[in-house]
Parts: C-alpha cells; sequence; structure tokens
C-alpha cells in the first residue's frame, strides 16, 4: 500500500510539472497581450503595467463582433451539415453489404490523404463558378467536404458496434430506413457525434487558408484573417494579434468545456448498454 | 415495376450515401482530379497557357534536391507522430484515468493547446525559443547556459523543434480521445482479470490495449495521415529552414506550385504523394482494424 | 427544455444558412464600429442602392494599407473623392502572389478593382495577360524618371502608378558608430576594420533577420550592385550564357560569408524576424544591416517622437566599383475588368497625383517616385543615400526582377545556411543557382 500512495504522489508531481509545460506558452501569449509595443519585441520583457492598448486596437480596428459571428456561423453550419450528411451516410457504409458500398467507403477514406495544395486552384475556380466566392457558404462547402472523410470514419466504425437487431426490430415495426435512422440509431450515436464535433470544431474555428483565398471584404472575415490583417508587409503588430488570439480561444474553449462531460458520460453509457 | 424489398433497401441506402458523396466529389476529387490532370502539363500556375508534357515531372522528382529533403523529413515527422506522439497520448491518457486530484485541471489544460491556432503558435514558440528568448534565460538561469541555441535556427534542432512543438498542440487531443475509451471499457474486465491474479502490465496488454484498439485505429491513422501531410506548421514557424531542415513534402509543393511557378510539377508530386500515404494508411487501417475487439 | 433548445438550434441554423448562402442584404450583427473599416455593400449590382450613391472599389496590398488609410488617406479621400469608398484588404506578402493569382485566374472580375503589383513576373504576366490598364497617357507617368517609368512598363505601354523609390544598402546607427569611435567606411577592407572595433565594444556589428527570408535577399541586392557596376550588361551577358553567376556574384557572396565567419553577426540571427532586428538596432544592439531604406521609415514610424539618428554608406570591393540600387517600389495598378473601373480610374489618378503622393511619402518616410516632390522632410540616411547614388552606377533591378523563383530560395537557403553556423562551399552554391537560373530560364524575358 505504501508503495502504491508513493507512486501515485510522484506520478501526481510528474503530471504537474508537465501541466507546468503547457501552461507556460499559454501564459506567455496572455502576457504578450498586455505588454506595451516597445515591450513586444524583447521575448523576455516582463509587462509592468496592464497595458490594455492592445485590446483597445484590436476593438477599433477589427469589427469584433462581426467576425466573431462569422467563425461561429462557419463552424456550426458547418458542423451541422458534417453530422448530418456523414451519419446518413456512414449509416449506410456500415449496413450496407454491397460490394459497391466498400468502394464508396474507400472513396471517402482516400480523400483524407489527398494533399490539398495542388487542389487550390481548382477548387476556387470550381466555388467561383458556382458564385460562392467571397460567400461564407463558400467556407462551409469546403470545410464539409474537407472533414467528411474523416467524419465518416468515425461513424461507421461506431455504428458497426450497434447490434443491427435494433434495425430489424424498427423494420418489423413499419419505419423506414430514414426514421430508423433519426430516431433510433442516430441518438445512440452521440459518443461519435462529439468525437466528430470535438475533433473538427478546432481544424474549421482555426483555419486560415480557406477564409484567405475566398473571402476578399472584410465583413466577411473569420477571426484568423482578422489576426492576418495585423501581419503587414515589414512590421506585423503582434500585440494585437495576442490580444485577438485571447479572444479566438474562448469560445472553442467554453465548448470543450462543457461539452467534455458528455464526452466521457456518453462513451461510458454507450458501453453498459453493449 | 415492382422492386424487391432487398433492392429497395439498397437503393435506399445507396440515396442515403449520395448529398456526401455528392458534396464530397465535388470538393475533394474534381479538384483532385485537376491536379493529376495538371501534372501531365507545364503549367506554370499563374499563365493561361497549358502545354501538355506527358511524364516529364514525374521523371523529373529523384533528381530534385529540394524533394529528397522533404521527403526525408516527412518520412521523421510521420513515423515520430505515429509512434512516439501516439504513445505519449497514450501515456498521458493512463497517467489521467488514475485517481489524480487535479483530473480536471488536466483534462483542460493538456487539451487546450490544440484549440489555438498556428498563427498564434507560430510567433509564440519562436520567440521563446529565440537565442534570446525565454528558453535561454530559463536555462542559463540553473546553470546549462553552454546548452543555449538558436533552437528553430539551428539544423540539429530544428526539425526535433518542430516535431516537440506540433506535440505540445496534440498530444493532449489524442490524450482526451483515449481517455474516452479508457473509461469505457467495463469495469468487471478488470475484476475478473484481478481474480484471475493477472499484474498491472499483464492487464494493460490483455484488457486495456486489444479493446482500445477501435481508438488506436482512429488515432494512428490521424496522426499518420497528419504528420505526412504536415504543412502549416514549418510554413509558418520556420518557411522550410533553416536550409533544408523543416521542409516537408507539403511545404516543396507549396513552394514549388505557387512560388517557383511550377504546378505541374508540383502536381506530379502531389499525385505520387498522395498514392504514398494511401497505400501506407491502408496497411495501417488493416493492421490496427484486424486487431479490434468488437463489444 | 432540451426540445426548446433543438428548436432554438434548428431555427439558427436555418437563418445561418441563408446568410451564409445569401449576399450582405441581412445583417444581424450589431453596427459596425465607428473606426476606419469600409462599408460593406459590395458591387453596384447590389439589390439596394446606398444611400449616398457611392461606389465601392476593392484594393488589394500587402503592405500595410489600413495604417495609410486611417492616419492620412481616409480624410483625403472624404474630401477630394466623395463618391467613392474603399474598401482594402491586407494580404501578407508570403501569401499575395498567390492568392491574388488564384483570383485573377477564376475571373478577372471577381479580381480587385486596384492591385499591389510587384515589379517581375507577376507584373509581366498580368499586363501579357490583359488584366491590368494601360495607364501610359495618365499625369503621373510623365513626373517619373526613365528608370522608374521603366519598371512600370510592359511591350511599351505603361500600368501602374508608383509610390515610393526605394535605396538599399548600409544603414547604420549613428549613435553606436559615434560611441564606439568609428566612421563609416567606403572599402570591403575598412568595413572589415570598422566590424572588429564594434564587436570588440560588446555590440553586434552587422544584423541578420533570418526569420524574414526576404531581407535575406535584399541584404545581398546592395552588395550585387556593385558586381552590376563593374560589367551593366551582366544581365543580359549570364541571359545568353556569356558568364555565370559563379564567376561574377562571387565577391558579394565571399563578403558575406567573411563577415559571417568573423562573426561579426548578430547571435541568433536565423530565428530573429525583421521587426526585433529593428527594434535592436534602435536600441543600440546591433551597429549596421544591409537593408532597403524602408528600414529607417519603419524605425521612424515604430518610435514615435523618438529620434532615429541613422545614417547610409556605401563599400566598393576590390575593383572600385560602386552600384547602388533604386528601385521603384508600391506599385498600384487597374484591374481592367474592373466593373467599377471608372471609380478605380479616378482613384489611381489621385494617388498618383502630386497631393496623393505626397500624402503617401510622408506618411512613409520614404523617396517619393514623382520628381516633382522635392519639399519632402527626408530623414538624413535618406538624404544621404540620394547624395551617394549621383557617385556611382543606378541600377533598377535586383535580384528578383531578372531570376526565377528558385533562384531566390537557393539563395535564402545558402545565406540561412550560412546564418546558422554551417560550412557552405559558396561555389557549390553558386553553382546550384546557375543550374537553377539555367533550368528556369523559360519563365524570363531576356533583359
Amino acid at each position: 500500500m505504501e508503495k502504491e500512495k508513493r507512486g501515485s504522489i510522484l506520478l501526481e508531481i510528474v503530471i504537474l510539472l508537465l501541466s507546468l509545460l503547457v501552461v507556460v506558452p499559454i501564459g506567455y501569449i496572455f502576457l504578450s497581450s498586455i505588454k506595451t509595443p516597445a515591450q513586444i519585441h524583447v521575448p523576455l520583457a516582463m509587462p509592468t503595467e496592464f497595458f490594455t492598448g492592445n485590446f483597445e486596437t484590436v476593438l477599433r480596428r477589427v469589427n469584433l463582433p462581426r467576425i466573431y459571428f462569422n467563425s461561429v456561423l462557419v463552424a456550426v453550419v458547418s458542423i451541422f451539415f458534417l453530422i448530418a450528411l456523414s451519419s446518413l451516410a456512414s449509416y449506410s457504409l456500415a449496413r450496407a453489404k454491397n460490394k459497391m458500398f466498400t468502394v464508396i467507403y474507400i472513396i471517402f477514406l482516400s480523400g483524407f490523404m489527398i494533399p490539398f495544395q495542388s487542389g487550390m486552384l481548382p477548387l476556387f475556380t470550381l466555388i467561383r463558378s458556382l458564385g460562392l466566392m467571397n460567400k461564407l457558404g463558400a467556407l462551409n462547402v469546403v470545410q464539409i467536404g474537407t472533414f467528411l472523410s474523416f467524419a465518416i470514419l468515425i461513424y461507421t466504425g461506431f455504428i458497426k458496434s450497434v447490434p443491427r437487431e435494433l434495425d430489424q426490430a424498427a423494420l418489423i415495426d413499419g419505419c423506414g430506413l430514414i426514421r430508423t435512422f433519426v430516431f433510433i440509431i442516430f441518438p445512440l450515436l452521440k459518443p461519435a457525434t462529439v468525437s466528430v464535433i470535438v475533433t473538427t470544431l478546432v481544424f474549421i474555428w482555426n483555419d486560415f487558408m480557406n477564409p484567405l483565398l475566398f473571402i476578399t471584404t472584410t465583413n466577411k472575415m473569420t477571426l484568423t484573417i482578422g489576426m492576418y490583417s495585423f501581419m503587414g508587409e515589414h512590421r506585423s503588430d503582434y500585440g494585437p494579434i495576442f490580444a485577438l488570439a485571447i479572444f479566438a480561444i474562448i469560445p472553442p474553449v467554453i465548448l470543450f468545456l462543457s461539452l467534455q462531460r458528455y464526452f466521457y458520460k456518453g462513451m461510458v453509457a454507450g458501453s453498459v448498454k453493449g | 415495376m415492382k422492386m424487391s424489398l432487398e433492392r429497395k433497401t439498397m437503393l435506399g441506402y445507396f440515396l442515403l450515401t449520395l448529398p456526401a458523396l455528392f458534396v464530397f466529389l465535388m470538393i475533394v476529387y474534381y479538384p483532385f482530379i485537376n491536379s493529376i490532370f495538371y501534372s501531365f502539363t507545364d503549367w506554370s500556375g499563374i499563365s493561361l497557357h497549358k502545354n501538355f508534357v506527358g511524364l516529364e515531372n514525374y521523371a523529373a522528382l529523384p533528381d530534385d534536391k529540394l524533394i529528397k529533403a522533404g521527403i526525408w523529413n516527412t518520412i521523421l515527422i510521420g513515423l515520430y507522430a505515429a509512434i512516439i506522439q501516439n504513445v505519449l497520448s497514450l501515456a498521458l491518457a493512463l497517467a489521467l484515468d488514475s485517481k489524480l486530484r487535479l483530473q480536471g485541471y488536466y483534462k483542460a489544460v493538456f487539451y487546450i493547446p490544440c484549440l489555438f491556432s498556428i498563427l498564434i503558435i507560430s510567433p509564440i514558440f519562436g520567440n521563446i525559443f529565440q537565442y534570446s528568448g525565454l528558453f535561454n534565460a530559463l536555462i542559463s538561469q540553473i546553470g546549462f547556459s553552454h546548452l543555449a541555441e538558436d533552437w528553430f535556427g539551428t539544423i540539429r534542432t530544428a526539425l526535433p523543434m518542430l516535431m516537440l512543438t506540433n506535440s505540445w498542440q496534440w498530444v493532449g487531443f489524442g490524450s482526451v480521445i483515449y481517455l474516452a475509451g479508457l473509461q469505457s471499457i467495463p469495469p468487471d474486465y478488470y475484476e475478473a482479470g484481478h481474480i484471475d491474479g493477472a499484474t498491472k502490465l499483464q492487464a494493460f496488454f490483455k484488457i486495456t490495449f486489444p479493446m482500445l484498439m477501435p481508438s488506436v485505429t482512429i488515432l494512428t491513422f490521424l496522426n499518420l495521415v497528419n504528420g505526412l501531410k504536415t504543412f502549416e506548421l514549418p510554413f509558418v514557424l520556420t518557411n522550410g529552414g533553416p536550409g533544408y531542415a523543416t521542409e516537408t513534402v507539403g511545404t516543396v509543393i507549396y513552394e514549388l506550385g505557387f512560388r517557383q511557378g511550377k504546378m505541374g510539377y508540383a502536381s506530379a508530386i502531389s499525385v505520387v504523394f498522395f498514392s504514398v500515404i494511401a497505400v501506407v494508411s491502408i496497411l495501417q487501417l488493416k493492421l490496427t482494424r484486424s486487431r479490434e475487439v468488437e463489444l | 427544455m432540451k426540445k426548446a433548445i433543438c428548436i432554438l438550434v434548428s431555427a439558427f441554423l436555418i437563418i445561418a444558412i441563408f446568410i451564409g448562402c445569401g449576399g450582405n442584404s441581412v445583417t444581424p450583427a450589431p453596427a459596425e464600429s465607428p473606426a476606419a473599416q469600409s462599408a460593406p455593400a459590395e458591387s453596384p449590382a447590389a439589390a439596394e442602392p446606398a444611400p449616398a450613391e457611392k461606389t465601392t472599389i476593392n484594393l488589394t496590398s500587402w503592405y500595410r494599407f489600413d495604417s495609410f488609410y486611417t492616419s492620412s488617406l481616409q480624410e483625403a479621400l472624404a474630401r477630394e473623392l466623395p463618391h467613392i469608398e474603399l474598401n482594402y484588404e491586407v494580404i501578407p506578402a508570403d501569401q499575395y502572389n498567390q492568392v491574388l493569382t488564384t483570383r485573377v485566374l477564376a475571373g478577372a472580375e471577381q479580381a480587385p478593382d486596384i492591385i499591389q503589383v510587384d515589379v517581375g513576373q507577376m507584373f509581366a504576366q498580368f499586363a501579357n495577360d490583359g488584366i491590368l490598364t494601360d495607364l501610359s497617357n495618365e499625369e503621373f507617368i510623365s513626373s517619373y524618371t526613365d528608370v522608374t517609368k521603366a519598371a512600370l512598363t510592359h511591350n511599351g505601354k505603361a500600368y501602374g502608378i508608383c509610390l515610393e523609390g526605394n535605396g538599399a544598402g548600409f544603414f547604420y546607427n549613428k549613435d553606436v558608430f559615434n560611441a564606439v569611435g568609428v566612421q563609416p567606411p567606403s572599402t570591403f577592407a575598412e568595413l572589415l576594420d570598422v566590424c572588429e572595433k564594434i564587436a570588440a565594444a560588446g555590440i553586434a556589428p552587422v544584423g541578420f533577420s533570418g526569420k524574414d527570408a526576404w531581407t535575406l535577399n535584399w541584404f545581398m541586392n546592395p552588395l550585387i550592385a556593385n558586381v552590376l557596376a563593374a560589367n551593366p550588361n551582366f544581365r543580359t551577358d549570364r541571359y545568353d550564357g556569356n558568364t555565370t553567376f559563379a564567376k561574377d556574384f562571387r565577391p558579394a557572396y565571399a563578403a558575406v560569408q567573411e563577415i559571417i565567419e568573423k562573426g561579426y553577426i548578430n547571435r541568433g540571427s536565423v530565428g530573429l524576424g525583421f521587426d526585433q532586428l529593428r527594434a535592436q538596432m534602435f536600441a543600440g544592439e546591433i551597429a549596421m544591416t544591409v537593408q532597403g531604406d524602408w528600414i529607417v521609415g519603419d524605425t521612424i514610424s515604430e518610435n514615435h517622437g523618438e529620434d532615429v539618428n541613422y545614417g547610409f554608406f556605401s563599400i566598393a570591393f576590390d575593383d572600385g566599383n560602386k552600384g547602388f540600387i533604386y528601385s521603384p517600389a508600391t506599385i498600384f495598378t487597374v484591374n481592367a475588368h474592373s466593373k467599377n473601373h471608372d471609380a478605380a480610374m479616378d482613384f489611381i489618378r489621385y494617388l498618383g497625383s502630386y497631393d496623393g503622393s505626397l500624402l503617401f511619402a510622408e506618411w512613409k518616410h520614404c523617396l517619393p517616385a514623382r520628381t516633382d516632390i522635392t519639399n519632402i522632410n527626408l530623414p538624413d540616411a535618406q538624404k544621404e543615400y540620394t547624395a551617394a547614388m549621383s557617385s556611382g552606377i543606378v541600377t533598377t533591378e535586383y535580384i528578383y526582377t531578372y531570376t526565377p523563383a528558385s533562384f531566390h530560395q537557393i539563395n535564402e537557403k545558402t545565406l540561412q545556411l550560412m546564418l546558422a553556423g554551417e560550412q557552405v562551399d559558396i561555389d557549390e552554391a553558386l553553382a546550384e543557382m546557375d543550374a537553377a537560373y539555367d533550368k528556369d530560364k523559360g519563365q524570363l524575358s531576356r533583359p
């Protein structure tokens, strides 16, 4: 018993130290955001006062509510449709025993491996011909397409662990495919859904390549492009960039902190049922 | 025409996949097919003219110094991510699974790094690890000043630092996934094992690991493919430097296609690269999927 | 409770979809902040005409146009061009060419109305493809020197306004030099001597900012100008294959290598950003650097009110030839396919006029391109530069303009490797640059 106790205290200390390692850069961001412009360039300068100028610059130069709204809009709409489309498709891919569906599955999976750089230009032409240039809808569509592979990977694996008997029971009761899926299967997919949300949200929220390509007016900017606007030819205003960064991580942090309970709860519940 | 129930169901299934398939083919495959087409041309990416050159681009691949450096670094990063970073995530998850006092705090702190954009992490880490930065200052305080380096500006240390930065961001993320998997393993299994006299190590290999396989599959796949595709971090942090130390296939494709006006050539690299990633990841999936235990 | 949330979320999503795929007519966000941002109204084809019948034109640049706009341009525009609303977009230099060519390729009407274009491949390409408006007959063209005009001209037609002429060379902190007790050198040997004394005083003699790789290219430019002074036909000779970089550029690279190997540089230069270099030079931790004269203007802007006591000097190699770079910069063009062509032309005419150009030069503390702007208060360093130019051969051609991108890349990598302390064989590196040049020569036109 003694040995175990000592072991666990040691573990606690190690983990605590590790967590400090993680916290230091984060703390650096906070500290940098309250540094005066003169101090920003000197990495070691500790802020002597709480300089609010950076936050003021951000609020002045960037329409914060607007770009917040844009980022949130893109994230929410993209994830909503991503979940809808991928879970539906995964249902078929997991249940149907036809060779054709295996092919489709492979097509979806392979998409994940495609490096995006060479596809940038034709994608751009496509978006333009769809009339989606400078519309947030373009970002939505591209994000959905980008993450379908991953979402389908997760959902398919998960659906396979849901017993087919449930489907059969629903069919016997007279439910069509869609009703079976929406009312019976989908609610059981909560852990998978949360996994998809938790993983893709971060990428969508922080994406800067796509908005840079497709958004041309300032009123449609997302948070990441907002940061870019402070990076210039010869000089970048790092103070406002860090200030903006703090604004940028608050929603994901809140989302994660509130979702993580359901995340773990869902996983545990799912397994007990099985 | 009356369709059998089975055919009707198959049709139904197919229809359900259509929306996703449509968006997917449009956003992912259409550009890719296009770039396959470009790979057979000498397109510069800017001009309106494209000339067919057959396999010339592919033939030129093996001789390029830039590409060779990119490939080598990419392999290292891929292996590091798929194996070491993966194991670190698992180790962290195991540690967090035990009864630590500040559990809630740890779970949050280790996950938060992945929420930051590269645009932020890059100047931060760049600053901390500069020659006159925080890290060198700290190690000088404790007497290790002779180890001080320009961490991102030295050939030997640039790539390892890049990998560490990547880990700082993603190990916590992986541990969250693993942790969820760990907590979904019914305790009965462990009890049964305990009764049978299994040691902690045996319990891990015989119970935990096999039951964790679905998470292992996903995380290894993610780490491997993302590792191989690494582009944003070296692009923003070091731009492939110093020298060729942090060039990856991703940055090479970007450099050639967008900066050097060799879009046709870059497309050829993409096609080959994609094939390699596909083969490697399929092998990996087969390996880990076959070990999954269905509940 | 749960149901209510579901309904709320669905409603939000439905509204969101319509907003996302639609235009700007629905604005659920609170009113825009009162500061500099321009009105969101898009092209005049929008459903509701803006109240004062303003035309909105879009401008893209990589330099910080927003600072210029907020400091003096906005007011001037409101006064001179009240019928125009300016929407500007700053795209970082790293991605500028890529993003812009993507947009232009997808449809020139989607591209901005006013485009900042750099001399070189992109300029030539855009001119060739008919993207740019011919401005040959505009008033401002005649106010430029032949050298500037040439930079704006492609196949006999002029396509842009030029707001700045950049010099480049050794800019130094006079206070540091005075404190150490050295005079600006005029030969390479003297330079090494000066560096030795400064290093002995514990200050980094020559500063590099390797993190911003483009500054490394610009470090080489003035040194190579000496080469071009020795052989003014170098570019043509090289294109025709009558000489090589390995031969003619060697003195410049050998000089840099010597400075680096003797340790006369700032430690940790590879990871240092250009803004940090400026800050350290201003703080007296670095004595000098080789760069474009924007380093002076930028430092002044960053340290408003404080005295920036910088000077300029140039050195010759053993053959005694002195070359200077005068590079037309900050060039704006008009998109020939713009939907708001008239408004765009009005804007360009204003910005390129005496008033507009003066406004810009005063903001940026730079050498204006218009020859009729003479009563501008230039910093000492730039005055010295202008004076020095008359003592040597001036060229507008810096590396970017007569070499392919693959060349620049090898150049940057070579310098980075030298700065990182690696042993670099400059003959081998130059041979590589020659190979890259020969391979991609097709991208260039004969000088």
